[in-house]
């Protein structure tokens, strides 16, 4: 597992490559803790966000098991009106959070970024 | 300072940028101003050395439907208008400590973080601090891990590096004073102490008016002082370190290094320090006004319990470092997440100042009633028919605990102190979460479980009550009556045997 310092350095390395950034964070499925985190704006709950997607990742490995789906997420994809937040599985038990303005962005930037640092977080 | 300004329908917070004369606060805001859009409002200045405060003012993000408002102000660095910079300090919702990290200054700069962290705690609710490690651009910076070894060995605060000249990290440590700042202004939301109104001081002017008019009541300031402070800058820092590096090593030599700092919750302390990240924060704000104190016992553990809520830290959980012990906050955290469905709600794991750099492990249960508790009035009931069925009750849900704690990840202790007495089918575990695998022998299960935990009290209701015959008789009379229930069985047959 890569260090706090290099987990913030792939952060902001994402944030470089993602126009719109608003935050990221690198979370532990289990617990809901951060392991790493990057925001640009003060009224983000990046701690809040994090565990609370964990619940949501939590529950969506709830529902495919039982649905009896033997498949792994990749990653899933909210839109809302102004942003669009991410969340990619970078390994069983982390995932990669990444919120953007929709209006300075677009997934296919936002999957480029992520697909590009993902392999550097676990 | 927090205040809601109802009329404009924003939220108002103060960002003091305090630090040594010289650290480039004032150059952090100008950065700061040019990133927001904003301008730098410099009431007096001479020769570039500020002589009152720094202004910026910025609106940006909500905060529960409000726009948040930041007066950002930076204090006068110099020591003889410390009377300025406490003035400022005070109306602080949060301070970022802008660091020299220079290293012919770093020993002058970890004096003042020794003499603002203290300030900073001492608040009500506390004022958070970030510390913005400037000039790290420089070719003497003292190297970072050097310069995070001599922080942790004053408090683990946040620290965020900088260079202000091209504006590296000023963003970052504005974003993370803004949460702090928010955090504070939820405590006191909480605590109804946040203040509805226009903010005393809403433009630059109007706080240099009122520092000016507290100058005058208490000490008329001479304005040909100030500026002598000024020119004679360079003298002053000198002697001022010197004094500094003598109690510093003082310090160092008359401290017991066993010593430690007694556990304050902090509800202000950094996210990544706190599980669950969000209940736990909001469990911290509930106990930080308890004035519960922890005490070292015995076997070196630190205990402290009262107001319906434990705090407890092993001995051996203290870290000199504070990757190590994030490491182990997450792991416990994870223990403690995988078993939720067997732990009592009410829970949090806090990674928390121990002095002198180190960090400890605590955890914080709330207290729900146990077993015991439940036995204890158990004994006390008047109808011994009604005791003997509450003791039965309490051997099932023992029996039913232990089946269900099997199940865990980790060996939690089956007792009556450690069972919750109601609650649902599956009872919870409402003990302290234990720490690590020990060497703990295995726990009993069935008849020897109720034998251990119910036998001594048992002996003790023959010895105490003198209708004790017809309780027995009731147990026994209880599992005769075709309880399909294990539990009923061994408790007859350790009555009959007794």
């Amino acid at each position: 597992m890569p260090s706090e310092k290099q987990l913030s350095e792939t952060l902001e390395k994402i944030q470089n490559d993602t126009s719109g950034f608003i935050a990221a964070s690198l979370v532990d499925l289990d617990s809901g803790m951060t392991l790493a985190v990057k925001a640009s704006r003060s009224d983000f709950d990046l701690t809040a966000a994090s565990a609370y997607n964990s619940e949501l990742v939590k529950q969506k490995l709830k529902i495919m098991r039982t649905l009896g789906l033997t498949g792994t997420i990749e990653d899933m994809l909210i839109t809302l009106s102004d942003q669009i937040h991410l969340v990619k599985l970078v390994s069983p038990g982390t995932f990669l959070y990444l919120a953007v303005d929709k209006k300075q962005s677009n997934l296919a930037i936002v999957r480029n970024a992520v697909n590009k640092h993902a392999a550097a977080l676990v | 300072m927090a205040i809601i300004d109802e009329s404009r329908g924003v939220l108002v917070v103060r960002i003091v940028y305090d630090g040594p004369a010289l650290s480039g606060k004032t150059t952090s805001l100008r950065a700061l101003a040019r990133g927001v859009s904003s301008r730098v409002e410099c009431p007096e200045e001479l020769g570039g050395r500020t002589l009152f405060f720094d202004w910026v003012d910025y609106v940006g993000g909500l905060f529960e439907g409000r726009q948040i408002r930041c007066q950002i102000v930076s204090v006068p660095g110099q020591r003889e208008l410390s009377h300025r910079r406490k003035l400022l300090l005070e109306s602080a919702d949060v301070v970022v400590l802008v660091l020299d990290t220079r290293r012919a200054e770093w020993d002058f700069a970890l004096g003042w973080v020794r003499e603002t962290v203290p300030y900073c705690r001492a608040q009500d609710p506390p004022v958070g601090l970030v510390l913005q490690a400037n000039k790290r651009d420089a070719s003497d910076a003292v190297p970072r891990e050097e310069m995070r070894d001599s922080l942790n060995r004053i408090a683990p605060v946040a620290v965020v590096p900088s260079a202000a000249t091209t504006g590296e990290g000023i963003r970052e440590a504005f974003v993370l004073a803004v949460r702090l700042a928010l955090d504070r202004v939820r405590a006191l939301s909480a605590t109804g102490r946040l203040l509805v109104g226009r903010p005393s001081e809403d433009r630059a002017l109007e706080l240099l008016e009122r520092m000016r008019a507290a100058e005058d009541r208490a000490q008329p300031m001479n304005e040909s002082l100030a500026r002598s402070v000024v020119s004679a800058l360079d003298a002053e820092l000198t002697p001022w370190h010197q004094a500094r590096e003598v109690e510093v090593e003082a310090a160092a030599g008359g401290v017991d290094p066993t010593d430690e700092r007694s556990f304050v919750p902090d509800p202000m302390m950094p996210g990544g320090m706190i599980w669950p990240p969000v209940d736990g924060r909001a469990l911290l704000h509930e106990v930080a006004s308890l004035r519960i104190r922890p005490a070292r016992t015995g076997r070196a553990d630190w205990c402290g319990s009262g107001s319906g809520f434990r705090f407890h830290s092993f001995g051996h959980a203290v870290f000199a470092d504070l990757p190590s012990a994030r490491n182990d906050l997450i792991e416990w955290a994870r223990q403690h997440s995988a078993n939720a469905a067997h732990l009592s709600t009410g829970r949090a794991v806090i990674l928390a100042d121990a002095g002198r750099g180190r960090l400890r492990l605590w955890q914080i249960v709330r207290a729900d009633d146990s077993l015991r508790e439940r036995l204890a009035a158990a004994v006390g009931l008047a109808d011994p028919r009604q005791v003997a069925s509450e003791i039965s009750g309490i051997a099932l849900r023992l029996a039913l605990a232990r089946e269900s704690f099997a199940e865990a990840s980790v060996d939690l202790p089956c007792t009556l102190w450690t069972v919750a007495a109601a609650g649902s089918s599956r009872p919870n575990f409402v003990g302290l979460m234990p720490y690590h695998v020990n060497s703990r022998a295995p726990e009993p299960a069935g008849s020897a479980l109720i034998e251990r935990e119910l036998t001594p009290h048992l002996r003790e209701l023959r010895r105490s009550r003198v209708d004790y015959e017809e309780v027995g008789a009731e147990l026994v009379s209880l599992a005769e009556l075709g309880s399909s229930q294990a539990a009923v069985h061994w408790l007859a047959q350790i009555v009959e045997q007794l």
